[in-house]
């Protein structure tokens, strides 16, 4: 299709009009503005920790990870221990009674 | 300092701890981004994608946000025109805005045959507007869309109101030059 532009007198304020008719604001969808900004608002609610606290939260599971496993390590030396001892007394009580 | 951008200043420091806060904030600029997105992409589904990606970088980083004088929307067309350029180095294209979305914009004509040179003139100004460099459409979409004057648009694309006067009026070449291309390949072509 022949625009003719040519034909025009294509000077600055003639542009200017053009770029008026043609840039006009445009409405984003409701829906779309209202879902976003529900979406962002919980995003924001839900996010309570910061990475700081995040951080503070690691280490202590990994503090309480190894003190737990230092516990479970003792109670174990400490049965196997006393199994020991069981075994070192009944042994000694049949030496005994030999 | 305005009222309003005192305001909004506090608004933006309540932001970063309070969702009602950023929601307001939201109020206030979504339209405008949307509105500077679509026109540099051309599509309204590409238009949502990135409005919604550019509030949620700022809700992201809105706590780091300093204020140093450029307004809070200068700093949220920053992150749309990032966003942007990276939408077009990764599609590699440049999207035409479609024709129909623009047939209301020429309301006052009512034969169908200037009514369909109006819609053809429309469109093919939006194509010369997206063959300019991004910088430049970013001035035209920031004053004609937003209404902005030199001074903001210097604020928001961190130059000073001078040289953005010298940016619109080589913008302004730029495009007369390029439709007048466009048009001797429309007319140069068989109908």
């Amino acid at each position: 299709m022949r625009i003719g532009w040519n034909r025009q007198r294509l000077d600055r304020k003639r542009i200017e009009e053009l770029l008026e008719d043609s840039l006009v604001p445009v409405e984003p969808n409701p829906s779309f503005v209202s879902d976003l900004r529900a979406r962002l608002v919980t995003i924001k609610g839900g996010r309570v920790l910061s990475p700081w606290v995040l951080v503070l939260i690691l280490a202590s599971i990994i503090i309480f990870a190894a003190s737990a496993l230092g516990f479970a390590i003792r109670i174990l030396l400490g049965l196997l221990g006393l199994v020991g001892l069981m075994e070192r007394r009944r042994r000694e009580s049949k030496a005994l009674v030999a | 300092m305005t009222p309003y951008e005192s305001d909004e200043m506090e608004l933006v420091r309540r932001a970063a701890s309070e969702p009602e806060a950023f929601g307001e904030l939201y109020n206030r600029h979504v339209t405008r981004i949307y509105n500077y997105i679509y026109y540099r992409t051309g599509d309204y589904q590409d238009a949502e994608d990135l409005t919604a990606r550019v509030f949620q970088r700022a809700l992201g980083h809105v706590g780091n946000f300093q204020d140093q004088g450029v307004p809070f929307s200068a700093w949220l067309y920053r992150i749309a025109h990032n966003l942007v350029a990276n939408w077009h180095r990764d599609r590699s294209r440049r999207p035409v805005v479609p024709l129909e979305d623009h047939v209301a914009d020429t309301g006052a004509i009512t034969h169908p045959e200037a009514l369909a040179m109006a819609q053809e003139q429309n469109w093919m100004l939006l194509r010369a507007v997206r063959k300019l460099p991004p910088d430049r459409q970013q001035l035209l979409i920031l004053k004609f869309v937003e209404r902005l004057s030199n001074a903001e648009i210097g604020q928001i694309m961190g130059r000073t109101e001078g040289a953005i006067k010298s940016l619109y009026h080589r913008t302004l070449n730029s495009l007369r030059d390029q439709i007048k291309m466009m048009d001797d390949g429309a007319t140069g072509s068989p109908d």
